[in-house]
């Protein structure tokens, strides 16, 4: 120890081992930093959202535009003209106009989009999801 | 000997060294990754206001169609009815109401059994209704929906609100119902039923006829057109006897 005092040179050499540490583990920390921001991808998620509210916008009005759009439907051998909105009411009555909804690209299998009233319930009606999404 | 203790100090610095980075480094990822998720959340709140302002679409429509469909139940209903208040000129065979001279329609009584029908219902029992444009629309107003809701990250809180006034317009002819066009159908079958062919000569566009002729003559109208009323994708009908 006595030594150890008198011996500049190891003592610089403990100064410098101790700096260098500290430096190196400031440099990982900033590196990791760094990487969780590029990979993390805060901006990746910010550009996720705008294509997700636009496709929530597109979907929204595509459901719209359907409900009030007329169509032609086969019922008791007589063509009727109704519109998408009366269609979706008739899917509780008939098994026909399930597969004309789905033609038309619509859905009643999820619990989202807009709602009909039927009888003392509510029928929701959203956009067909293609099979890959 | 003196070496071998130089370096236990020197090696017990290098492990604590270390250690040291290890639990630093460790903290350092995980409040990354909290104020990551934190960063996440607070960009998912955009997607929800544009979904809560979407909500006021689908309420509005929802509103509109529950009017349609009560409206076309009460018209049917009022059909059944034989368009006329119950009173005791008014007698019925077989169902079928029959018409008179101290029983017979008349447009204003036909909108009144309408209107009665129609604030009968549960459905509808907030809304009250008003006819204008010669009762060929009907207007129906209720108090406001309001709807709240907050939306917070960790760097703001957003609170969207709405009042939606509920006043609508429902064009009665566009779902089928038309109470001058009863009366019409009323006074051809009166018109025509001592004729011969009694269904060439009552020919009223958008009805067909059935007639049959016992003690009485039995006229069943049934609209070509098909509605939703009764769980049921069918014709209106209208059907009455003539003495």
């Amino acid at each position: 120890m006595y030594n150890l005092f008198k011996n500049k040179k190891a003592r610089i050499g403990e100064a410098m081992q101790e700096i260098v540490g500290t430096f190196v583990v400031a440099i990982i920390i900033v590196l990791f930093f760094f990487s969780s921001l590029l990979f993390g991808l805060p901006s990746f998620k910010t550009e996720r959202i705008s294509i997700d509210i636009n496709e929530q916008i597109q979907d929204h009005y595509f459901v719209q535009s359907k409900l009030y759009e007329k169509l032609d439907f086969d019922y008791d051998g007589i063509n009727h003209e109704i519109n998408g909105a009366d269609l979706v009411k008739i899917t509780e009555i008939n098994e026909n106009a399930k597969t004309l909804l789905t033609a038309q690209g619509l859905s009643l299998d999820v619990w989202e989009g807009f709602y009909i009233p039927i009888d003392d319930d509510k029928i929701y009606v959203s956009k067909e999801k293609e099979q890959n999404e | 000997m003196n070496k071998m203790r130089m370096n236990k100090r020197a090696g017990l610095f290098a492990i604590l060294l270390v250690v040291i980075t290890f639990i630093l480094t460790a903290v350092a990822l995980s409040s990354f990754n909290l104020s990551k998720s934190e960063v996440a959340i607070s960009l998912d709140v955009p997607e929800e206001i544009v979904s809560f302002s979407q909500d006021i679409d689908k309420e509005i429509f929802y509103e509109q169609q529950r009017l349609e469909l009560v409206s076309i139940q009460a018209f049917h209903e009022t059909l059944l009815q034989g368009a006329m208040k119950s009173r005791e000129d008014c007698k019925f065979i077989e169902n079928y109401i029959i018409f008179n001279d101290a029983c017979e329609p008349t447009e204003n009584e036909l909108a009144e059994v309408f209107i009665e029908k129609l604030e009968g219902k549960e459905d509808v029992s907030d809304y009250s209704f008003s006819f204008s444009e010669k009762n060929t629309k009907l207007g129906a107003q209720a108090n406001e929906i309001k709807k709240e809701e907050q939306f917070s990250g960790p760097f703001a809180t957003y609170d969207v609100k709405y009042n939606l006034k509920r006043e609508f317009s429902v064009d009665l002819s566009e779902q089928g119902i038309n109470f001058s066009e009863i009366i019409t159908l009323y006074n051809k079958a009166v018109q025509c039923k001592d004729s011969e062919s009694v269904e060439l000569c009552v020919d009223v566009e958008d009805w067909e006829l059935e007639f049959r002729e016992e003690v009485y003559k039995y006229f069943n109208f049934k609209s070509e057109k098909y509605y939703i009323f009764d769980s049921k994708f069918a014709p209106l009908e209208f059907i009455f006897v003539l003495e």
